[in-house]
């Protein structure tokens, strides 16, 4: 620590002249109460944004520092990217952050994406046709070339680091990680709502729309964790004999307690996914009243549909009994427009688990498999 | 190759060696049901097997429809990977062959992967949990690509002389096919790699119980057509003159050959994904247990010892200090290629 104060020192006094300069104590850090990724602190016009790095805990993985484009940019931050906002044109390669970016009421911003086959967004969907959003990068790649002529001035990317960053940087660029899937809470990932509406310019609304998101989910919280009972949920499909398992800590397990189940491999360690023989999910899971599963199938899942997939399904309770409870990865929205709306994938939940709390609520994300 | 006269030096040993090889091959079922990630007793197993207690479903749903499915097909393919790497390595008097060589198991690849990744490209999404039937459109999508691949390599067969033509035909098939793979990979997005992926290191866990007759006697069908070749691939081994000064027609031998071996291949490859290193192995083992170049004999012993050694990997796999299922690719060479090596070893001293 030592060896900073002489430097931050000397930055102090060379800026101090400077009317824009601001120096990095008392700014006002905008209330956060569920992302863990990033922080947002305000001073005047200006907004200093940190996004932590996940493999590193000391060097964060971003300072991006706002200013009001109107102005020059202030000096005094050298190790902050300059980012000029309202951002006019932004490249977004996760489909979350075109959901935010609507919700920000700016997605006329969008100017490219990346897998277009797998965007929902209707606008975005219209404009890939008409040739006014291009589509820069599939799976892992990024097309350079294309990327530069769609000419925006920042792209949100869901990654750290490497050389495909500094490529896209030498590209005039500003790179922005976008790193809401790293949040373990529903809340905590609607909150990067806060962070994109930073870029807009559009602070006010979207903490205004987040304060009711958190306030209609809470409400549905606590509905949930007031019912008799808490039936027992399990998750996931096999892939090739193994099955991944959602962590005790992770977003998937905090969605169970908040919708009132008790989720049945709460005890497994970490947030991310455990590998689990398939064998011992069923010995676990076989008498489980509630099966929860993502498929990525074509049209609606039916139970003729799910043993096709493997006879040994019809094995479990929830399917002998109509517990499962499924979305489809191809054909509905879920991990592109539920991350902003966790209240309504909660309710969609609670509506199945607990049906006597919500009646007459229409599910938007998951349905039932029929019996 | 080591090429030895068939002698009947040493006829007890080898009865020795079959009965006591089917009799391990018996006692690793029985410890294949026994061990796996839920803890189940030798006296439960016992009561739940013989029915002589009233017994826990759930451990009787584990015993007949996930642990005895998945053993009995780790006992088929390694069987019959065996014997059609046995029968390539005879073919082409090479080594280094195993029933991947011509290509058939890079076109059951191809595939699956235009079926797990290409779907994405034409219908707008990929459809991960592999299409409407499930794991069933993978065998079949896996089938068709492995057969499409033998048919590209029967015409070759029935065209080119040369047996090193022939062999380097269907090496150039199989990167063809690894590059519309590779292709197909570049574009595809992460979770369908993942699944691949997986896909791509083999199990032996996908064949369900009512899918196992299908898969059981298709892969007898093409094990007890290997033995009725077990002379012409005695003459193969003498090379193409010798054979053919002895009247075998090369050509329709080598057909027939390339017909048996690669519809093992694909048959296996279809149900379990490629499974690496058994066909290759096995065959050395066998020549080096049994010390004969006979294939009345090496044929049914590669299978026993293919069966026992898959069984064994099957074991290792699913212990459960491993928490999850180890992909069977993985565990096949870091098993079997020890024993290889200190064969060879034992061998040339």
């Amino acid at each position: 620590m030592k060896n900073l104060f002489l430097p931050l020192f000397l930055l102090l006094v060379l800026t101090s002249c400077d009317r824009t300069s601001v120096s990095t104590h008392d700014n006002l850090e905008v209330k956060q109460e569920f992302a863990r990724w990033f922080t947002i602190e305000k001073k005047d016009s200006l907004t200093l944004i940190t996004v932590r790095n996940p493999f590193d805990t000391i060097q964060p993985s971003a300072r991006l520092l706002l200013y009001p484009r109107q102005s020059n940019p202030p000096r005094g931050f050298e190790e902050y990217t300059a980012v000029p906002v309202p951002l006019q044109r932004i490249s977004c390669t996760s489909s979350t952050a075109i959901t935010f970016a609507g919700k920000c009421g700016h997605i006329d911003a969008v100017v490219s994406v990346s897998d277009a086959n797998f965007v929902f967004n209707k606008t975005i969907k219209s404009r890939l046709v008409s040739g006014d959003v291009t589509e820069v990068a599939q799976g892992t790649e990024i097309w350079y070339e294309k990327l530069s002529q769609s000419a925006p001035e920042a792209i949100f990317v869901s990654m750290f680091d490497g050389q495909e960053l500094d490529r896209i940087r030498d590209l005039g660029i500003i790179v922005i990680p976008f790193a809401d899937y790293l949040e373990t809470t529903p809340l905590g990932r609607a909150e990067w709502l806060k962070f994109m509406g930073a870029f807009f310019d559009e602070g006010e609304k979207t903490s205004r729309l987040f304060d009711t998101i958190v306030s209609q989910y809470q409400e549905i919280a606590s509905l949930a964790k007031n019912a008799n009972e808490h039936p027992a949920i399990f998750d996931g499909l096999p892939i090739e004999g193994s099955w991944y398992v959602s962590g005790g800590q992770s977003y998937m397990a905090t969605m169970y307690r908040d919708a009132g189940a008790s989720y049945i491999w709460a005890g497994e360690q970490g947030a991310a996914s455990n590998v689990m023989a398939y064998e011992k999910v069923f010995a676990g899971a076989a008498e489980t009243p509630w099966w929860r599963m993502v498929v990525n199938i074509p049209g609606t899942l039916t139970k003729e549909k799910l043993l096709a997939m493997d006879e040994r399904y019809g094995l479990f309770k929830a399917v002998k009994t109509g517990g499962v409870i499924w979305s489809n990865a191809a054909t509905i929205p879920l991990f592109e427009e539920g991350v902003a709306e966790p209240h309504l994938v909660l309710s969609d939940l609670v509506c199945y688990l607990h049906p006597t709390l919500l009646p007459g609520y229409k599910p938007r994300y998951y349905f039932r498999l029929d019996r | 190759m080591n090429v030895k006269h068939h002698t009947l030096k040493r006829p007890a040993v080898r009865i020795t060696l079959l009965i006591s090889g089917v009799m391990l091959t018996l006692v690793l079922l029985l410890i294949n049901l026994m061990v796996g990630s839920v803890d189940i007793s030798l006296p439960q197993l016992l009561n739940n097997l013989t029915g002589l207690e009233p017994a826990d479903t759930t451990i009787v749903a584990i015993l007949f429809k996930f642990r005895l499915p998945q053993a009995i097909t780790a006992l088929v393919a390694g069987a019959g990977l065996s014997v059609a790497g046995l029968m390539m390595q005879s073919l082409f008097r090479n080594p280094l062959a195993d029933p991947s060589i011509l290509g058939i198991s890079s076109g059951a690849s191809l595939g699956v992967a235009l079926l797990i990744l290409g779907a994405g490209a034409g219908s707008g999404t990929a459809f991960l949990t592999s299409g409407i039937l499930g794991d069933l459109t993978v065998t079949i999508a896996a089938l068709a690509g492995a057969i499409l691949v033998m048919m590209v390599i029967i015409v070759f067969a029935r065209t080119i002389q040369s047996h090193s033509n022939l062999l380097i035909l269907g090496i150039m098939v199989g990167y063809i096919t690894f590059s519309a793979v590779g292709i197909l990979k570049y574009y595809s997005p992460r979770e369908a790699l993942q699944r691949f992926v997986i896909w791509g290191l083999g199990s032996f866990g996908e064949v369900s119980q009512s899918r196992l007759g299908l898969f059981v006697l298709l892969t007898t069908i093409g094990l007890a057509a290997s033995f009725l070749l077990s002379k012409t691939l005695n003459l193969m081994l003498l090379g193409e003159h010798y054979a053919q000064n002895l009247g075998l027609n090369i050509r329709r031998a080598r057909l027939f050959i390339i017909l048996i071996s690669g519809f093992l291949t694909a048959v296996i490859t279809a149900y379990c994904g490629p499974v690496a290193f058994l066909g290759l192995a096995v065959p050395h083992l066998t020549r080096n247990l049994f010390q004969t170049s006979s294939h009345q004999l090496l044929l049914p012993a590669s299978a026993l010892l293919g069966g026992i050694l898959a069984l064994l990997c099957n074991l290792a796999a699913r212990l459960p200090v491993f928490n999850g299922t180890l992909p069977i690719s993985a565990v096949t060479a870091l098993i079997g290629a020890p024993v290889v090596i200190w064969l060879i070893f034992k061998g040339n001293k």
